[in-house]
């Protein structure tokens, strides 16, 4: 596969980042499909804020001040709500939520990170469900330079057979 | 580039946050000091030497439409020692010389300025006048003072150079009658109009 | 089926630039509601009121207090006339109903009767005041005044804040 992504290799964040990015395809391959559920929840309450900041915009445009005060609070508010909701989704609900996905057995996967930002391993935690609901958890440390090169590309493949192996060690 | 990018926003954090504590440390200190030194009871005497009142009839008096407009001044002597109030975070002090009295109604009330002075320096702040001017001539929303009794205050406002803007007055109280309008000479208003517009 | 990834990855990278802008924007309408100021923070212009307050230096707006006082350093418009102006209070007459306001930059000879309206002889607190300066803090307003008055460095300063989004993408 010819599929690159070049990322600064000097800083872990980046790495975190082109990893992340690249996750979902690479399952795509072992027949997990992803699900978009927390990204798409995630954008449309970002898209809904600046709304509400469009919509106070129009107010100042279009009022004045003592006129579209009360809208004003009112947006203002229900921005602010928002934001707040955002903030209590990605705390308490994605957490350190990288993919979720599943395959055609019934099989769905889920992948938090953990990163520490001097250490060049992304330790990934999978948790498997199989259709009956039995739960398996897998703990594992992905090294940045099994699956970039020196130059920052990240290569799929590798990434693909880190998760075959990875995925294949389970029940052991 | 993206780790120097990253360096220079928490350097700039960092710099905001710390300008912000030094800010604020430096106000609540400024603070402090005019506590210990009593600086919102301060001492004053104030007396009014005399007070004179005339008709003017030009806008810069404020009459509208060229009617009569009773104005006044008074002459006063002030004494009151402000040197506390400048304190490390104080770039000027302004004060001035209020006098209060009543409107038409109980509920109403009015106040101006007759003199204020900006002081700079510490060395200025001992404040001692006689017989000295009005800066001001005065006049009010209505036609005529009508013989109200006023009270003269000194007031202060400390600017400071970061931080809240911070008021008082001194203990001191002066008082006065708004005297009847005295006749004046049409030549000595005249005199007093140009003085004003050489300013 | 259509693959959406590239679509959601951009969607979230305008959303970060967005942030930047809204959250700024919606702070400032915050503070403007509270201090119930349309402005409640502002550059200083003029050097009317020095040496107290020189031009760049920021204030802080309160336009909560029922009543002025004399001495109060305010911030008013004027109709028709773009720039508002930050001058002293020297005279107040206030009844239940409504407050009038003379007021004079400490460094100008005469009061502002002649910076006024067309027959205006006072200002109106309810209707003519962006404010009361309640707060200070020198210099760092200067960096408006050159974005509105020196082209060069508006355009500088706006090349140099796309270059860092486009090399900052966290």
């Amino acid at each position: 596969m010819t599929d690159f992504s070049t990322s600064n290799i000097h800083s872990i964040s980046d790495l975190r980042q082109g990893t992340d990015l690249k996750i979902g395809p690479s399952l795509i391959g072992l027949g997990y499909k992803e699900s978009h559920l927390l990204t798409d929840t995630r954008l449309a309450l970002g898209y809904l804020s600046a709304a509400f900041a469009a919509g106070t915009f129009y107010i100042e445009k279009n009022f004045s001040f003592k006129d579209g005060f009360n809208y004003t609070a009112i947006l203002v508010g229900l921005y602010f709500l928002v934001i707040g909701v955002i903030m209590l989704h990605s705390k308490f609900v994605e957490k350190d939520i990288i993919y979720r996905g599943s395959n055609k057995e019934g099989e769905s996967l889920e992948i938090r990170g953990l990163f520490n930002k001097n250490e060049p391993i992304y330790q990934l935690t999978i948790k498997v469900t199989k259709k009956d609901g039995k739960v398996e958890e897998i703990k594992k440390g992905l090294k940045y330079t099994e699956i970039f090169d020196k130059f920052g590309n990240l290569h799929l493949k590798e990434l693909q057979n880190w998760f075959k192996e990875t995925l294949a060690s389970k029940g052991k | 580039m993206f780790s120097i990018y990253q360096r220079g926003q928490s350097v700039l954090n960092f710099a905001v946050t710390l300008v912000g504590f030094i800010s604020a440390f430096i106000f609540i200190t400024s603070l402090i000091q005019l506590q210990l030194t009593d600086s919102f009871h301060k001492d004053s005497s104030i007396s009014t030497i005399s007070t004179a009142s005339s008709v003017k009839f030009s806008k810069r008096f404020g009459s509208v439409g060229g009617k009569a407009k009773e104005n006044n001044k008074i002459v006063f002597d002030l004494q009151s020692d402000l040197t506390d109030l400048f304190n490390w975070n104080t770039k000027q002090v302004f004060v001035y010389l209020t006098a209060e009295y009543p409107g038409k109604t109980p509920e109403s009330s009015n106040k101006v300025v007759y003199w204020d002075k900006i002081i700079t320096s510490k060395e200025d702040a001992n404040l001692t006048l006689t017989n000295e001017r009005a800066k001001y001539s005065v006049w009010d929303v209505e036609e005529s003072f009508k013989n109200r009794d006023a009270t003269l205050k000194l007031e202060w406002n400390i600017q400071p150079y970061v931080g809240l803007l911070t008021y008082g007055e001194t203990e001191g109280i002066g008082s006065f009658t708004f005297p009847d309008v005295t006749e004046e000479k049409p030549k000595s208003q005249k005199k007093k109009a140009n003085r004003r517009k050489n300013n | 089926m259509l693959d959406l990834t590239n679509v959601r990855v951009q969607a979230h990278q305008a959303l970060q630039l967005i942030y930047v802008v809204t959250s700024a924007y919606m702070f400032w309408k915050f503070l403007s509601l509270v201090s119930n100021s349309s402005s409640p923070i502002v550059v200083v212009l003029s050097g009317s009121m020095e040496p107290a307050f020189q031009r760049g230096d920021i204030l802080f707006l309160w336009n909560r207090d029922t009543l002025n006082k004399v001495g109060d350093v305010v911030v008013y418009e004027i109709k028709d006339k773009v720039i508002p102006i930050v001058h002293r209070v020297v005279r107040e007459h206030h009844s239940l109903s409504k407050q009038l306001l003379l007021t004079k930059g400490d460094n100008n000879p005469v009061d502002d009767l002649g910076l006024y309206a067309y027959n205006q002889m006072y200002l109106n607190s309810q209707n003519d005041l962006l404010g009361t300066v309640k707060g200070y803090f020198p210099l760092v307003g200067y960096v408006t005044i050159l974005i509105t008055e020196n082209v060069y460095f508006k355009y500088a300063l706006l090349g140099f804040m796309g270059i860092t989004t486009l090399l900052g993408n966290e």
